[in-house]
């Protein structure tokens, strides 16, 4: 009976013993949420805490019964080195903060309403458009978007453009090269401020069809303070016969997640910008024209292209046509300089020489880029692109170098969110410039990239 | 009945143990410290750590200069600092990022810059940070800086910031390139050694660099007495007041291979100077620094010396190679001369700090045409520290006189600034 008594006791303190450890674990787990959470009190107001099983590129996510936020820091810095000389005799280089990038994303009402906006630091706050016309470059996105059901979305606001090349569709941090390609590079505006359409239609099987409409400024992020001429009309089609690629692999070049079936996008793109202001569209309001009158007169501007990607166990593919065309409107007696004022051409200025000086200003041309590339089991890959530019005979200068070759080696140590890549390219000057001793331009760059 | 006993006890053991776990192992977390910023653990264990921090800086100025065309008062009120800055670590530490941006100027980054650990002491960066070329306090932010003044995106235009010896030999503290860093111990002593490989043209320079030549730099810094508390050793004031005392010796060099702006801090400033076939050249520009710092109980005194020269052949001051670029004529396109910088401080228990510092600067040769001028700089200072340092209320008052062979000039200068960290 003593024994069982004693057994009895210790049970008991035993017992007495796991439940306060248990209610200081409760207490500690709940100091624990007071560090992470923030409250209180009326009606409008709902406890957010941390998202837990961070993983690095998930970024700072706030949750909240009614929505999340999430912040998230990127940085690239690069090393560049390049000689132009065919003895490499004249070395040229640069240390450089690539990209340094805060993002910002929200959603709303489960999901139907999301906010986007994204800033670069390394971006300079006065624009290399001046005068009057300067404007801000360091916000890159800043946008809402409304998602009714999973095939529709509409978005209002200043981001990168549906109907640019493929390329622009993945993000700077996301790319298999250390830069886009010299198609993108000539043709590309990428930031747009406008409405968009985008539907994602399955056709039957695993055939998904994708529309992109786009009602744009054409000006870029100029358009945030002023619009110049007309709006930019977009479209793009994409079409993807196998199903869609694993884990977003249609937003990344190498295929990190090695696609155990073959995937496909192929696209199609047209634009029209009715009142071009610069060269491709990045920096509006770059060359303004008037009639006799000063009223604002300028050309239009269309982009076709096409273009395509491929992933399949470990390899990739991409590639991308464009070609330019602009038309030019009769009646344009002068252009504003960049402080605002008219300067009338030359009365015996004749039609013809006008409208040359105007396309002189436009990149016209067409360019073609394709490339490839392997990620091992190590997560190490290697890639290798080409790409041609061919310039119109009345066009801005975009092409000096028109061929490309780029080699480059990955390591990926946490996907895109922390890689180191190393490249090596040629690019080949166009044959009335090339010199004895010059022949193209001989480059080769290092890259830390890092996303929190 | 000893077998129950044992299997209790175990248990207890182990529940105590799953308490301890998820205590130390949350999944992400977030706090705040008073003067440091938030704190972010993202993941478990040692997941990602981010560290935010924001500044804002408003000041007032009022200037008294008296020189040659009579009294000139003027007035200023300015944001002085206007930061974000982020820093982070992940992969148990062997990766860092940090990230600081400054509204007050026309680019917003200041530094960004990634560093990988390549073993447990070295580590090696690549991007843009204050350099470890110039002296002790060149390598501290502005934030922490013992003189509140106004800053443009880091750079003190009227050097209240940081006194002579920067004013005239450092310019802007930060740069780009590659950083090399390791540290180890000989008993109780620290040594940090850092090598360098930058740009030489100061900071936010990203363009293409044509064949000019680098900066080569390195720094040494001895600690006899053991580690400063945090970033100590490099900011002026004793913020952590140091139980101990501590005391640090540090010295640096650089070689800056055709600088093309008077201090190397800058780009493309020098146009005229030329080599024999009469293209655009430039003179490779030195520097070597020595300081020292010593804290104790608040108490805070440091010292900076700086001797700066150039070298190149061949160089002339025109296309026809006829005028020789010399040291003397150098002196007119380059700041040549040394410095020395003295300050001192004493941060009270309650967070009051006085303060004092005097900079000397003597030109390599002194004329007229030459960029340094004979320089005397006093500054006396009163801060308050409130909240551990999230809160900086600071009055300082310099007298500055810049006399070169033909004038003297008297600058009589007084700031008023609060700063609040968050």
């Amino acid at each position: 009976m003593a024994k069982q008594l004693t057994i009895s006791k210790i049970l008991l303190i035993c017992f007495c013993v796991c439940t306060v450890q248990s209610a200081i674990a409760q207490e500690e787990v709940r100091f624990l949420e007071r560090d992470t959470a923030a409250k209180e009190g009326a009606n409008e107001t709902t406890i957010i805490r941390l998202k837990k099983g961070y993983v690095l590129g998930d970024g700072i996510t706030f949750i909240s019964p009614k929505g999340t936020l999430n912040l998230n820091q990127t940085l690239q810095t690069l090393y560049f080195v390049n000689s132009r000389n065919k003895d490499l005799s004249e070395v040229n280089s640069s240390f450089a903060i690539n990209r340094s990038r805060l993002n910002l994303f929200a959603n709303l009402f489960e999901n139907k309403l999301s906010l986007t906006g994204r800033l670069d630091f390394s971006s300079n706050l006065n624009s290399i458009t001046t005068g009057k016309r300067s404007f801000n470059t360091v916000l890159q996105e800043a946008n809402i978007e409304y998602r009714p059901n999973r095939s529709h979305t509409i978005n209002f606001g200043l981001r990168a453009d549906y109907i640019d090349s493929r390329e622009t569709r993945i993000e700077g941090e996301s790319l298999g090269f250390i830069d886009r390609s010299a198609v993108s590079d000539a043709f590309d505006a990428i930031f747009d401020y406008g409405i968009r359409y985008k539907g994602n239609y399955k056709l039957g099987g695993k055939h998904l069809l994708r529309p992109f409409l786009s009602i744009t400024t054409g000006d870029s992020r100029s358009s945030l303070q002023n619009n110049y001429g007309g709006l930019k009309y977009g479209v793009r089609l994409d079409y993807l016969p196998f199903d869609k690629f694993s884990r977003g692999g249609e937003y990344y070049m190498d295929d990190l997640y090695r696609e155990e079936k073959p995937k496909l996008v192929v696209g199609l793109v047209y634009s029209y910008n009715d009142g071009a202001s610069s060269a491709k569209g990045t920096n509006g309001g770059r060359w303004l024209y008037g009639d006799a009158s000063q009223r604002l007169i300028l050309p239009s501007y269309q982009k076709i292209g096409a273009d395509y990607l491929f992933k399949y166990n470990g390899w990739y593919s991409m590639g991308s046509f464009v070609a330019t065309q602009a038309s030019v409107p009769t009646g344009i007696a002068g252009e504003f300089r960049l402080n605002g004022t008219f300067n009338p051409f030359p009365v015996s200025q004749t039609a013809e020489t006008t409208k040359n000086t105007v396309l002189s200003r436009l990149n016209l041309g067409s360019g073609f880029n394709v490339q490839t590339g392997y990620l091992f089991y190590s997560n190490w890959s290697v890639a290798a692109r080409y790409a041609t530019l061919n310039e119109n005979i009345i066009t801005a200068s975009f092409a000096n170098q028109n061929r490309y070759y780029t080699f480059v080696t990955t390591k990926y140590l946490s996907d895109h969110n922390l890689k180191i890549q190393f490249e090596v390219g040629y690019d080949e000057n166009k044959s009335i410039l090339k010199t004895a001793n010059q022949n193209g331009n001989l480059r080769s760059q290092i890259q830390f990239t890092i996303q929190l | 009945m000893k077998k129950l006993i044992t299997l209790l006890s175990i248990s207890l053991l182990l529940v105590n143990s799953s308490v301890k776990a998820q205590f130390t192992e949350a999944d992400s977390s977030l706090v705040y410290i008073n003067g440091e910023g938030t704190f972010i653990t993202l993941g478990k264990g040692e997941g990602t750590k981010i560290n935010l921090l924001t500044s804002v800086q408003p000041g007032l100025q009022f200037n008294n200069l008296d020189s040659a065309a009579g009294i000139y008062n003027t007035s200023r009120m300015s944001l002085n600092l206007v930061r974000m800055s982020l820093t982070a670590s992940t992969f148990k530490n062997k990766v860092k990022m940090g990230i600081v941006t400054d509204f007050t100027g026309t680019s917003p980054i200041l530094e960004g810059w990634v560093g990988f650990s390549l073993n447990k002491n070295i580590t090696l960066t690549m991007g843009q940070r204050q350099t470890n070329t110039n002296n002790r306090l060149a390598m501290a932010d502005e934030r922490y800086a013992q003189v509140m003044g106004q800053s443009i995106a880091g750079r003190s235009n009227d050097g209240i910031v940081y006194g002579g010896l920067m004013q005239n030999f450092v310019g802007a503290t930060r740069e780009g390139g590659l950083f090399l860093e390791t540290n180890f111990s000989i008993k109780k002593m620290r040594v940090y050694p850092s090598v360098s490989l930058t740009t030489g043209e100061g900071q936010n320079f990203f363009a293409t660099q044509e064949n000019l030549g680098f900066k080569y730099g390195g720094r040494i810094d001895i600690l006899p007495l053991g580690d400063f508390i945090k970033n100590n050793a490099f900011i002026a004031h004793d913020i952590y007041r140091e139980p101990k005392p501590k005391f640090a010796l540090g010295a640096a060099a650089s070689f800056n291979e055709k600088a093309t702006s008077p201090i190397g801090s800058e780009n493309a400033k020098i146009t005229s100077i030329f080599n024999k076939a009469g293209q655009r050249d430039f003179a490779d520009y030195r520097k070597l620094v020595a300081d020292f710092i010593f804290k104790s109980n608040g108490f805070s005194l440091v010292g900076e010396y700086i001797v700066t020269s150039v070298t190149g052949q061949d160089l002339y001051t025109n296309a026809l190679a006829t005028n020789k670029l010399t040291t003397a004529v150098a002196s007119n396109y380059y700041n040549l001369g040394s410095a020395y910088n003295i300050q001192s401080s004493y941060v009270f228990k309650k967070g009051l700090a006085l303060d004092v510092r005097y900079a000397k600067v003597t030109p390599e040769f002194n004329t007229v045409t030459s960029l340094v001028h004979n320089q005397k700089w006093l500054t006396f200072g009163l801060n308050k520290f409130i909240k551990n340092n999230a809160v900086k209320v600071g009055l300082n008052t310099s007298f500055i006189e810049d006399s070169t062979p033909s004038l003297t000039k008297n600058n009589w200068v007084n700031s008023f600034a609060l700063q609040i960290l968050l």
